[in-house]
């Protein structure tokens, strides 16, 4: 069973990411959209639909898209706002083409980490009855994750500091990464201790900044990636899905979100063995034992294999399957816009447009989003030629 | 190609000022329990979920976090929406194109707002900190002043206000769920009534409930197979204006988005007389005057006759046209399901479950949600493909 | 289960609070930036202005929606303006700025500025209902002091016309 339509990718943008002190949501989103536009050689009067994402508590602003809505040409247009990972803001626009309402959608996330207090943010995410009281944030619960992950398959903390030193070093080839940075394993294990086992190298930065794609319908996207001399990217298979929210019900070192999500798309992507079938695979991963995690639910390595995955090099940008050659987030892209800066950086792959950072002979690519406590959401989606 | 499909089934709660006997995912639990039994399903049944939520009003930085089990998403797919004051016309939107995607066929959508736990002084985020959040009064505030310019426009009166308020709260009673019940209510009652804000009485206002409303959509499959008469979709559109409140003179006589979503959705079904061909309208009138302004924009009278309208009872239960038989927002207002409510108000006048404020044989209803300033959806359901 | 019996019930469920207390930096970017410079230092109300359309915007921002072209054309705006709408508030709303509730009654209109297209709204001095009208002029008064902020005008005084 596949996708019943195509639906194609026919442009890309992204901020260069950092701190953007100086500048509005709007501003930083509207550097994006006209980039996007000319990107994808479209106009913004050829955009039917805007899917955007953002989140109140992260702009400091109710209806935080209100402010947007200039900005993405849906002044008297067709707009709607996913506040979560802007992942779901490319699933949400898929659905809305598949669903033949559509031809051309917009989608956009941004985020000015820099504006508030992040970590103080994410214990708002906890609910009021049982886990915000006790201070939990996304940082002491993915410490929790973490140390539960390492002691049950005997992972180590080395293990982990070898993704963050892999990632900043990946980074150098990404023109928009915040970050990067040549450091060592040591330079990680004595970075400044978080939250046990998790330290400052190990942790994503704050930032600010939005990413952007244009999809289209099948017949739509020929057309339009036609005149700018290339074929679309084609999302191949999607899959979403949430996990229980208290931590105390879940077993955090199994991925069951994200196996399921990973299911649904390697199903539709008739995707059986990852590894040889996937050239690139871009993960969001705020904390650097997570891509390890989230590489074992994605199916990369059997369950505890994390450890051995990164030892043997399998992930770096001359293995079998290379993971954020872009330098993920932990090189820097803020939360709510990494999912979807995931995206486009697997798309920039299938179109063999990723420069310094190109993989060579991507055919089919993967990106993955995550939010919520411990990974409570994943989102996993395919792209190919 | 565009696919079909339905509501086959809703659920809400009792809204109320407290609902001190339930926190925000078992109320969403509540809702989408409702549903399910409506439309003789299980929980399991469900392959996606869409929940929206103005986050920010009970200080939650991912509510879809916390509900996830609640709104049956539990290792399922789920997208949260937020837009304002649209948020549940938005998300009762993006229910029609999920389960016409192909890729789902059972979707519930859940709208659900807890005001008592939170301060709609949150709402006062919805301005711009640097011009005017100092100014914020709250939708009473903001409404007031657009009245006075439509009054001064279009001749209404006060009292014509008032026969609006009235007729709301007179179907409320109908209606087991709405919040306020006031058996007395009179056009006298609404008029000593003090004054929010000139020439806004108490009782011209919407309240601030608890409450969550969950509808469940089917693709059109299996719309045919598991329901006897299901509320299909025939059209839905969408359109957003500009962020501040001063950028429209008049804006509630003018309102370009409600009329530009009329005129769309007109030309597409070959409504040309919509007091006739529409058996029943539920609108989302935050103010009684708003209604008035409404009527006008939806083209069920011309300028200046919806004074004229109200007095002679065209939309009353038993008029030719029948605005808010559930007794619309100025009767219960949970925001976040405020725009679902109206779907599923709509939904169930087709499925015939109206019981005390069932409008007899409903076969065309129109559904709209209001927010933002000047933000529009709209959404005609009915009996036959 | 007879009233009391509910209350009893009632009092027993539970509630927690938690106080929210996040800081945020907003930044005014270019736009707010140049509009307050001007406040500030000159006393100058400025809108921009499409060269395209020529619609006149005030608060200033980045683009004409109708037109989807960047605005980079900035134009003075008197601070001498028109009540297109005008209400008088009773509820004692809480004031975003100090946390805690305004003293009511207070009059407040949308005021079409000479020179823009749209109108802000803002506090009148005016709080009698019986003195206000749509089409009645008023003008701005200021802060002795200014701070480079919307609050530097404290209100709009009804004047003749």
């Amino acid at each position: 069973m596949g996708l019943s339509e195509k639906v194609g990718v026919v442009g890309l943008a992204q901020s260069k990411y950092g701190l953007k002190l100086n500048q509005t949501i709007p501003e930083i989103a509207y550097d994006v959209v006209t980039r996007v536009l000319d990107d994808a050689g479209l106009s913004i009067h050829d955009i039917e639909n805007v899917v955007s994402s953002s989140v109140d508590l992260w702009d400091g602003a109710t209806a935080s898209g209100a402010f947007l809505t200039e900005v993405v040409g849906a002044v008297m247009g067709s707009e709607t706002r996913v506040a979560d990972d802007g992942i779901l803001a490319a699933f949400h626009a898929t659905l809305n083409i598949l669903s033949g309402n559509f031809d051309v959608v917009l989608v956009l996330a941004h985020c000015k980490g820099s504006m508030g207090a992040h970590y103080d943010i994410t214990n708002w995410v906890f609910d009021p009855v049982y886990q915000q009281k006790l201070g939990l944030d996304y940082l002491s619960s993915a410490g929790l994750q973490a140390s539960w992950y390492m002691s049950k398959y005997g992972l180590s903390e080395e293990q982990f500091a070898k993704v963050s030193v892999k990632n900043h070093k990946n980074a150098f080839n990404n023109p928009y990464a915040y970050q990067p940075m040549n450091i060592s394993v040591d330079d990680v294990l004595n970075s400044d201790m978080l939250s046990y086992p998790i330290k400052s190298l190990d942790a994503a930065p704050i930032s600010d900044g939005a990413c952007a794609l244009i999809l289209a319908s099948e017949k739509r996207a020929k057309e339009i990636a036609r005149d700018k001399g290339r074929e679309p990217i084609w999302i191949k298979g999607l899959g979403n899905c949430y996990d229980s929210h208290y931590l105390g019900d879940r077993d955090l070192t199994e991925c069951s979100a994200l196996t399921i999500a990973t299911k649904k798309a390697y199903e539709l992507a008739g995707i059986d063995d990852p590894v040889k079938e996937i050239d690139v695979a871009e993960i969001s991963e705020p904390f650097s034992y997570q891509e390890l995690l989230w590489s074992e639910g994605l199916g990369f390595c059997e369950r505890g294999g994390g450890g051995k995955l990164i030892d043997n090099g399998v992930t770096e940008m001359d293995g079998e399957l290379p993971v954020n050659p872009s330098g993920g987030m932990l090189a820097g892209n803020p939360y709510i816009v990494a999912g979807l800066t995931r995206l486009v950086e697997a798309v920039e792959q299938c179109w063999g447009e990723a420069g310094d950072r190109q993989v060579s002979g991507v055919e089919t690519a993967l990106a993955h989003g995550t939010t919520g406590p411990s990974g409570q959401m994943h989102c996993v989606i395919i792209v190919g030629r | 190609m565009k696919r079909n499909a339905a509501i086959i089934g809703t659920g809400q709660t009792k809204h109320m000022s407290k609902r001190n006997d339930a926190n925000e995912a078992e109320m969403v639990f509540e809702a989408a329990s409702r549903a399910l039994d409506d439309a003789q399903l299980e929980m399991r049944d469900i392959e996606a979920v869409i929940t929206d939520n103005m986050e920010l009003f009970e200080g939650r930085a991912l509510p879809d976090m916390w509900v996830a089990e609640g709104a049956g998403a539990y290792l399922k797919h789920q997208l949260k929406i937020a837009t304002g004051g649209t948020s549940g016309s938005s998300a009762a939107i993006a229910g029609y194109y999920t389960a016409a995607s192909g890729l789902f066929d059972l979707v519930m959508v859940v709208g659900f707002e807890k005001h008592s736990d939170g301060h709609t002084f949150a709402g006062m985020a919805l301005a711009d900190p640097f011009w005017d959040r100092p100014v914020a009064s709250a939708a009473a505030g903001n409404f007031a002043l657009s009245i006075t310019e439509y009054m001064a426009s279009r001749g209404v009166t006060q009292e014509q206000a008032a026969e609006v308020a009235v007729k709301a709260r007179k179907n409320a009673l109908n209606n087991p769920y709405a919040h306020l019940q006031i058996p007395d209510i009179s056009v006298d009652k609404v008029l000593n009534s003090r004054y929010i804000a000139y020439p806004i009485h108490l009782f011209d206002i919407c309240p601030q409930s608890d409450g969550a409303c969950a509808i469940i959509y089917a693709s059109e499959k299996k719309a045919k197979e598991l329901c006897e008469n299901p509320a299909w979709v025939k059209a839905a559109v969408t359109r957003h204006d500009t962020p501040y409140l001063g950028d429209h003179i008049n804006r509630l006589a003018t309102i370009r988005t409600i009329r530009e979503c009329s005129k769309i959705i007109y030309k597409k079904l070959g409504i040309t007389n919509p007091l006739k061909q529409f058996d029943v309208a539920e609108i989302y009138e935050p103010v009684s005057y708003a209604e008035l302004a409404w009527y006008e924009a939806m083209g069920f009278c011309k300028e200046g006759e919806a004074g004229k309208l109200i007095d002679e009872g065209v939309t009353s239960m038993d008029g030719e046209l029948p605005v808010n038989p559930s007794g619309g927002v100025l009767s219960t207002n949970p925001v976040g399901a405020s725009g679902v409510i109206r779907a599923a108000e709509g939904a169930l006048q087709i499925h015939g479950k109206g019981d005390k404020r069932q409008i007899p044989e409903v076969e065309t209803v129109l559904v709209h949600g209001y927010g933002v300033y000047t933000w529009c959806d709209m959404m005609v359901l009915s009996s036959h493909l | 289960m007879s009233d009391s019996e509910k209350k009893k019930e009632e009092q027993g469920l539970l509630r927690t609070s938690i106080n929210m207390d996040l800081e945020y930096r907003w930044s005014g970017g270019s736009y707010f930036t140049n509009f307050y410079k001007a406040w500030k230092e000159k006393k100058k109300i400025l809108g921009v202005k499409c060269s395209n359309c020529g619609r006149v915007y005030l608060p200033p921002r980045l683009i004409c929606s109708k037109c989807y072209k960047k605005i980079d054309e900035w134009t003075e705006i008197s601070d001498k303006g028109t009540v297109q709408a005008y209400t008088v508030v009773y509820q004692p709303f809480i004031d975003p700025r100090t946390g805690k509730p305004r003293p009511v009654p207070y009059g407040m209109a949308l005021i079409q500025l000479d020179g823009a297209d749209t109108t802000i709204n803002y506090f009148l001095e005016e709080n009698d209902l019986s003195k206000m009208r749509i089409g009645m002029r008023v003008q701005a008064v200021w802060r002795e002091e200014l701070e480079g902020n919307i609050t530097d005008i404290l209100f709009f005084r009804t004047i003749e016309e």
